[in-house]
């Protein structure tokens, strides 16, 4: 069991991580889990559909963040922002998909808003047809629909 | 590497898109139905606008002064360094089926741009989407060569609407008694419901150096103005702020430690989301307040920008990574480091060479100038 201040995070695979209070609730829904129900401040938090090495993705980054917000002497805005530009670059495809799932589930606003913003600016330059091809999406268009949809915005090409 | 992305629930889509650029947002309206109608949407559009607003401005307006054609200098943020790097781009803006010989930029706000030709009509334009609309004219009791006007271009949050605030003033010569009678009038023109109302009076003198377009901050236009010394004819400086929901003037405090009644050659200018003005202190040196807590007098800081025999006429347009300050002076733009307390001249491609006074940021949006006007015949209304 975790000691006072500390919670344990279980991944969907069984991996535990012992945190402190501050940095788990960095997540609105742990931190609900928590206010609500004392006994999950006790025990064990199950963190449904989140892998370990997601988990230990997302409490590596609310860790430097809930210390930042803490003493922002020294954890300035600017190493932060570094941090996150960091920290988004070297995910690759995969685990940037896992961590936009999971902070979305567990409502971690800050790390969704930032791996959200990596998607959009690696989607921005695309042509519609990658567009369709990434997120699955078929083209209801007719090709002539298409056309005066785009007539309607020449200035976006 | 494969950039498929397995499903996404909507609700994250739509999160990362309201993340993209202005341009790819309507670029990616033909990659299915649904896309369209969720990229079109005014809530998508308002949604769009209130994640773009942070206080680093994309885009620069500016109308150049030989030929009065509009252009827009994007600036761009800071890459690795290089020696042939080029600080901004400026392009011209070409308004489908628009001819009009530009002379000022009066006021931006959200992505539109209030503009004034040469012939003194308004125009509201998106200079990223490049939809333009024409202002209507209201009925004036000025005479213009003995008055003039001061216009403010801003958004109420109150009844969400854009606003033109215009101040019109006019002297009444009566020569017998050799003083002068000032008329005021202020109007409001509101894009919502496409018609001016007169509410009323201009409270101070307009009497100021340099009669400027207002400057909009926090539902708030503000303009240089003044008000009589009653008893000794002198006159006091003031910024006077326009609020825009109720439609009230108020005076924001400025710098207490500031001699009032010397307060001339200034300008106000919003940099990093807080209200600025400066005081030209002497040929080399620009003294800039900003005004930390909107409505706080004890907030107000100074600083000082010094280079020798550069700053001469040059006047802020916006700061950049809170560190920066851009200038410009009719002829190029300069970025002032205050950190380092060093200026540079900002290498901008294809700007024009001489450029009209009022260059203002602006952002990029997707809203359309003609937003509300759902009634395509509108009468002008008499007012």
């Amino acid at each position: 069991m975790a000691s006072k201040g500390n919670l344990t995070l279980k991944s969907c695979n069984g991996k535990e991580f012992i945190v402190e209070e501050k940095v788990a609730v960095m997540s609105t829904t742990i931190k609900n889990m928590v206010d609500v129900d004392d006994s999950f401040a006790q025990g064990v938090i199950p963190i449904i559909g989140v892998d370990g090495k997601i988990l230990a993705k997302l409490i590596e980054y609310c860790k430097e963040h809930a210390e930042a917000d803490e003493d922002e002497e020294v954890k300035s805005e600017e190493y932060l922002k570094k941090f996150d530009e960091k920290f988004v670059d070297e995910l690759n495809l995969n685990d940037l998909y896992d961590l936009l799932k999971a902070s979305n589930y567990l409502e971690i606003t800050k790390l969704l808003n930032l791996l959200c913003q990596k998607v959009a600016s690696m989607i921005k330059g695309k042509k519609p047809e990658e567009i369709r091809r990434i997120f699955n999406i078929k083209n209801d268009f007719t090709p002539e629909e298409e056309e005066e949809i785009n007539r309607q915005n020449p200035w976006a090409f | 590497m494969s950039d498929y992305l397995p499903y996404l629930p909507q609700e994250l889509i739509t999160e990362i898109l309201l993340r993209l650029p202005a341009k790819s947002v309507a670029k990616f309206r033909c990659v299915s139905k649904p896309w369209c109608s969720l990229l079109t949407s005014p809530h998508f559009i308002k949604s769009h606008l209130a994640l773009q607003k942070s206080h680093d401005p994309e885009n620069l307006i500016l109308v150049s002064y030989y030929d009065h054609t509009l252009h827009t200098i994007t600036l761009r943020p800071p890459t690795s360094s290089g020696s042939n790097q080029q600080d901004a781009v400026s392009r011209q803006i070409s308004l489908l089926g628009c001819q009009e010989k530009w002379d000022s930029v009066i006021g931006s706000c959200h992505g539109l741009v209030l503009l004034e030709t040469e012939d003194d009509n308004k125009f509201l334009i998106n200079p990223t989407t490049l939809e333009i609309v024409e202002i209507p004219r209201f009925s004036s009791p000025v005479y213009p060569s003995v008055g003039g006007s001061m216009h403010g271009f801003g958004h109420d949050v109150l009844s969400d609407d854009y606003k033109i605030v215009t101040i019109s003033y006019s002297y009444d010569f009566c020569f017998e008694q050799v003083t002068l009678c000032d008329y005021n009038y202020v109007d409001v023109y509101s894009v919502k419901k496409g018609t001016w109302r007169r509410i009323g009076n201009f409270p101070f003198e307009h009497g100021v150096a340099y009669p400027a377009s207002g400057v909009f901050l926090n539902g708030v236009i503000h303009w240089m103005a003044c008000e009589d010394f009653t008893e000794c004819g002198g006159r006091t400086s003031l910024i006077a702020g326009f609020y825009l929901d109720h439609e009230v003037f108020k005076v924001i405090p400025p710098p207490s430690c500031l001699d009032k009644s010397n307060l001339v050659f200034i300008k106000l200018v919003v940099l990093g989301g807080c209200l600025g003005m400066f005081v030209r202190c002497s040929d080399d040196q620009l003294d800039v307040w900003v005004m930390k807590e909107y409505g706080v007098q004890e907030s107000w800081t100074k600083f000082s920008i010094n280079v020798v025999d550069e700053v001469d006429w040059f006047i802020p347009i916006c700061l950049l990574r809170d560190e920066e300050i851009v200038l410009e002076n009719g002829e190029k733009l300069i970025t002032y480091n205050l950190k380092e307390r060093t200026s540079k001249d900002m290498v901008v491609t294809d700007a024009p060479e001489l450029f009209v006074d009022g260059t203002l940021p602006c952002t990029e949006s997707l809203l359309s100038p003609s937003f509300y006007n759902h009634d395509e015949d509108q009468q002008i209304p008499e007012v």
